[in-house]
């Protein structure tokens, strides 16, 4: 049987699964995690070694998706952050009838904010460490916004750590549940955190984006924040956005939706504790 | 008289802070940025441009001007007899 994972908007199937990749799924997703093909898979994902030989002499696995091939070959130790990283490409890469927008989003009192921003910004880090201190976390990788809304939907996902950031979290969050630490990928060193058991994420309903927040983590320094138009926010979205460039006309309308109804600020910060006593100002106005 | 082209979704933000069009032919989308918010009747009850505002302002205002300049030179306003 080949494990299905539903994160909520999405499921995926993945076939010919490692054991350890199937552990490794039920530690981040629990009962999101399941063998029933009674509702339709959105994306198949499928493990395969690149030869025979390969499994025995320098062994090397290739994720296809729906039978394409669009990702090149890894180690199999890689496998744990490549099958992550293959489920945001589907999303990514695939799904035109959400507006999708690189971008973290947390959120308290049904209210999002959604913090967009280039790699290695922080933004993950940030996020992960919010979501296991108080806030929703309805996503580390990216916003979800139903076209024609100003909403943003929860997806059950793990949230990715790397580097410098496992031992922060770690630090901040000693009993959250950690995968394995997989060594020496492209983006360095990286390592996996549980946000919610399926039960607390069933409990996350739809929230209205308030407020955008470029972040940028830099070491101390106090906390700076600077408003941005509405004008600039917009062209940033874009930017940032996964699939604006084909959706067309509801593309725009959705972000407009979303700008007419958010302030726009960029953060620069050290500590969370002043980032956070802003975030918390942001939601109560 | 002027009036929006049948091509182009347009979008002033609430805070004024300039326009941003969508061309429907090519997907393309332009900003101009600009502070309008001495200009509230420029934007149309659905956050659009109101292109009567233009009428209504004097050709004196260089801001005014050029922007409706800006707009008419990227066929984001058209001019009507």
């Amino acid at each position: 049987m080949n494990p299905i994972v539903d994160v909520g908007p999405y499921r995926f199937c993945f076939e010919n699964c490692p054991s350890f990749i199937v552990d490794y799924l039920v530690d981040m997703y629990d009962e999101s995690v399941n063998y029933s093909v009674d509702a339709p898979v959105d994306f198949t994902l499928t493990i395969k070694y690149t030869s025979f030989w390969r499994r025995f002499v320098k062994p090397q696995v290739c994720i296809y998706v729906d039978n394409q091939r669009p990702f090149n070959p890894v180690n199999p130790k890689l496998l744990m952050p490549s099958i992550e990283w293959g489920m945001n490409w589907c999303i990514a890469s695939l799904d035109y009838s959400k507006l999708l927008i690189h971008s973290s989003v947390l959120v308290k009192n049904g209210k999002a904010i959604i913090f967009p921003a280039t790699p290695g910004s922080g933004k993950s880090t940030l996020a992960t460490h919010f979501g296991l201190h108080g806030w929703e976390l309805f996503s580390d990788e990216m916003a979800i916004i139903p076209l024609g809304t100003n909403s943003v939907q929860p997806m059950h996902r793990a949230a990715s750590l790397k580097n410098r950031s496992i031992d922060v979290i770690k630090q901040s969050s000693p009993n959250a549940t950690f995968s394995p630490t997989t060594i020496g990928t492209h983006k360095g060193d990286i390592a996996h955190v549980k946000l919610h058991s399926r039960a607390e994420f069933e409990l996350l309903k739809k929230a209205t984006i308030v407020a955008v927040v470029f972040p940028k983590y830099k070491a101390e320094n106090d906390l700076v924040v600077e408003q941005v138009s509405q004008v600039e926010g917009f062209a940033k979205l874009i930017h940032h956005s996964f699939n604006y460039s084909v959706l067309g006309e509801s593309g725009f309308s959705t972000l407009q939706k979303v700008v007419e109804n958010s302030d726009f600020y960029t953060a620069s910060y050290s500590s969370y504790e002043g980032l956070e006593k802003f975030l918390l100002s942001v939601i109560e106005t | 008289m002027h009036q929006l082209s049948n091509n182009h979704l347009v979008f002033v933000p609430p805070d004024l802070s300039g326009i941003i069009a969508f061309d429907k032919s090519d997907y393309s989308t332009v900003f101009i940025q600009s502070d309008l918010r001495q200009y509230p009747l420029i934007v149309s009850s659905n956050g659009s441009l109101n292109c009567d505002f233009f009428s209504s302002v004097p050709e004196a205002d260089t801001l005014i001007n050029d922007l409706r300049l800006e707009l008419m030179n990227k066929n984001i306003m058209l001019e009507t007899v």
